[in-house]
């Protein structure tokens, strides 16, 4: 090696290590004033908005003296129990796929799950007083909006990508006129016109409530976004999986069961966990109809008028916690879709002993 | 596989199972089929050879209706087959395919892919269709890749794979889609001798392919087929010393001279 090369390879790890002692401080200098805001000079607890004002710190008692609003909304207080169990039920429901990861488990417990954090919401299923779905909010309306949704759009997506790719004309143009009209308007336009448009057809319906017409409008909405994920991944399956399945003999159902979706789903799996990851953040849309998510009833805490400069808090605690649900989704989504995961080719595999070789030559070079 | 290997000995031929009349089949304008007439016999072994385009592939796939015929009828063993046909299923299963790309399911191992039909289509429990499936891998020479993946075998291998996967279901005939075409030259005889294997047993088959030396020493009938019609049927002597169209002379003149080169 020349003395040339030697002194530019010294310069260059002078210089890199002179970045990453940078880098690095910055890094500690940024951690450390947040540290001073978020915990040493911050206010815990009070019930006088004063005491905030004397300290330079984050003022989380905005979140703790008004920790019912925040997480519960408008629902009656005498009652937070119900919505407390609910979410229990619901975080339990979401936690049994992760150890079992199975879309039939799944499935069977959000579905379980539903059912009784809906019935414990509204009431009377279980012998309770009843509340209007108008009064339900907070952390758990949250949840039970993001897992009905979830669990309803997924399959509606999956059979109009079916739809879609079949061979019949009636269907697919069906199917492709659903997904167009329903992707070609926004979100909140939808949600306007499931809860104010809606009704009036379905006036035999006394109990149609905004919230029910509300988490329509997600489930089709998101279901039109699915189905086009799921086509995709049928799309990547080759048309000779379909001959030889079909040269079987196997029905329909089974071909796309047992051949077919297994490898379309294993082609989109990141996409559509992108998309459960999207209807979590698409639920705080139902604050434009006046329902009080989590999102919603965490503002309420900002109503009262010596609370109202605290802002910034109320709004780190709303994005850490919608940061924790999506990214609990997006490891249920891992989980599930690792059971897709291609097997190994065994010539690829990389085996320590080559790995061992790879990382010599690299470090020579 | 050596040219003057002796042919497969006689065996018995039974009553037709296989009828086509007047098939037609097209594609838009482009005419694929133009009134095919062949009549396959129980036990009988068909080659179908021709240049490409010729619609040989189309023909097979058709006794199954992986394509769908426009016009003229085909009769399968007593039963007239068409598009719309409900109880295609049970026409197919006793119908194995080997196609030119395997066609292997890649997310099951070599043993679920042999059973998963037996299982799902004809309701054998999962044991004896294990049993079945081991016993067919060894008849194809790969018992020891039972628990592999299909990406994790040579494609010779995952040719046998693809036609122990039919001969699970037990089927009554068996077509092959160009089986060797797309394999590397030195796996061409590995997959040959489990046809004339399977040939020897008596099954009736009908091959697509341009393996001359299989065509001469195990078919009852060679057929060469040109722009969507069989233009000339005979036995495999007779075709290879003696053809009598000028197209099968142009084309196994073409042929002969690849496979010698």
């Amino acid at each position: 090696m020349s003395a040339i090369q030697d002194v530019y390879r010294i310069r260059t790890q002078r210089s890199s290590a002179v970045r990453r002692w940078v880098g690095l401080g910055i890094l500690a200098l940024i951690i450390a004033c947040l540290l001073r805001w978020g915990l040493l000079k911050s206010v815990f607890i009070t019930a006088s908005p004063d005491d905030c004002r004397a300290a330079s710190g984050a003022c989380w008692a905005v979140i703790t003296s008004q920790w019912k609003l925040v997480l519960f909304g408008t629902y009656p207080f005498a009652e937070i129990w119900r919505p407390s169990v609910a979410t229990a039920v619901l975080l339990g429901a979401f936690v049994i796929p992760l150890i079992r990861p199975s879309l039939p488990a799944l499935a069977c417990s959000w579905a379980i799950a539903l059912v009784i954090a809906t019935g414990l919401f509204d009431g009377r299923l279980f012998g309770l007083t009843y509340v209007e779905p108008h009064d339900w909010g907070g952390l758990p309306l949250t949840l039970l909006l993001s897992e009905a949704a979830i669990l309803f759009s997924f399959p509606i997506g999956l059979a109009v990508a079916l739809a879609r790719c079949s061979g019949r004309v009636m269907l697919r143009s069906l199917a492709l006129v659903l997904v167009e009209s329903i992707r070609g308007v926004p979100l909140v336009s939808l949600l306007f016109f499931a809860t104010l448009v809606l009704p009036l057809f379905l006036s035999g319906f006394s109990s149609f409530d905004k919230l029910y017409g509300a988490a329509t409008a997600i489930v089709l909405f998101n279901a039109a976004y699915i189905s086009e994920v799921f086509r995709g991944g049928l799309l990547t399956v080759p048309r000779g999986q379909f001959d030889a399945a079909k040269s079987l003999g196997l029905r329909w159902t089974d071909m796309n069961r047992l051949i077919v979706l297994p490898q379309a789903f294993r082609a989109c799996a990141p996409s559509l966990v992108n998309q459960a990851v999207g209807i979590v953040k698409d639920t705080s849309f139902l604050a434009v109809l006046g329902i009080f998510d989590f999102m919603n009833s965490a503002k309420l805490a900002l109503i009262d008028v010596r609370w109202r400069g605290n802002f910034i808090e109320v709004y780190v605690v709303v994005g850490l916690t919608y940061f924790l649900m999506c990214t609990a989704v997006s490891i249920l989504g891992q989980r599930l879709s690792s059971r897709l995961e291609r097997p190994a080719k065994v010539d690829d595999a990389i085996t320590p002993v080559a790995l061992a070789s790879i990382v010599t030559a690299g470090s020579q070079s | 596989m050596s040219e003057n290997a002796p042919s497969v000995a006689s065996h018995e031929i039974g009553d037709v199972i296989i009828e086509m009349r007047n098939v037609e089949k097209s594609y838009g304008n482009y005419k694929v089929l133009r009134g095919i007439n062949l009549s396959v016999s129980r036990g009988e072994r068909i080659v179908i050879c021709g240049p490409s385009g010729s619609g040989k592939s189309t023909l097979i796939r058709c006794l199954n209706q992986l394509e769908e015929h426009q016009a003229g009828e085909i009769i399968i063993d007593g039963t007239t087959v068409h598009g719309g046909l409900r109880g295609i299923d049970g026409i197919r299963r006793e119908i194995g395919m080997v196609f030119q790309s395997f066609n292997l399911f890649p997310h099951l191992t070599v043993l679920e892919n042999c059973t998963l039909a037996p299982t799902r289509v004809r309701g054998v429990s999962k044991a004896e269709a294990e049993a079945t499936a081991r016993t067919i891998l060894e008849r194809v020479h790969i018992p020891e890749q039972a628990q592999k993946y299909p990406i994790q075998l040579s494609g010779g291998q995952q040719q046998r794979v693809a036609i122990a996967r039919s001969l699970c279901m037990s089927p009554k005939i068996m077509l092959f889609d160009e089986p060797t075409s797309a394999l590397d030259p030195e796996m061409v005889s590995e997959v040959l001798d489990v046809m004339v294997e399977l040939a020897e047993s008596g099954m009736t088959m009908l091959v697509v392919t341009h393996e001359m030396g299989f065509a001469s020493r195990v078919a009852d009938r060679v057929i060469f087929m040109d722009a969507g019609e069989i233009v000339e049927v005979a036995h495999p002597t007779q075709f290879f010393n003696a053809p009598q169209s000028l197209r099968t002379k142009k084309f196994l003149g073409q042929v002969l001279h690849t496979q010698a080169g």
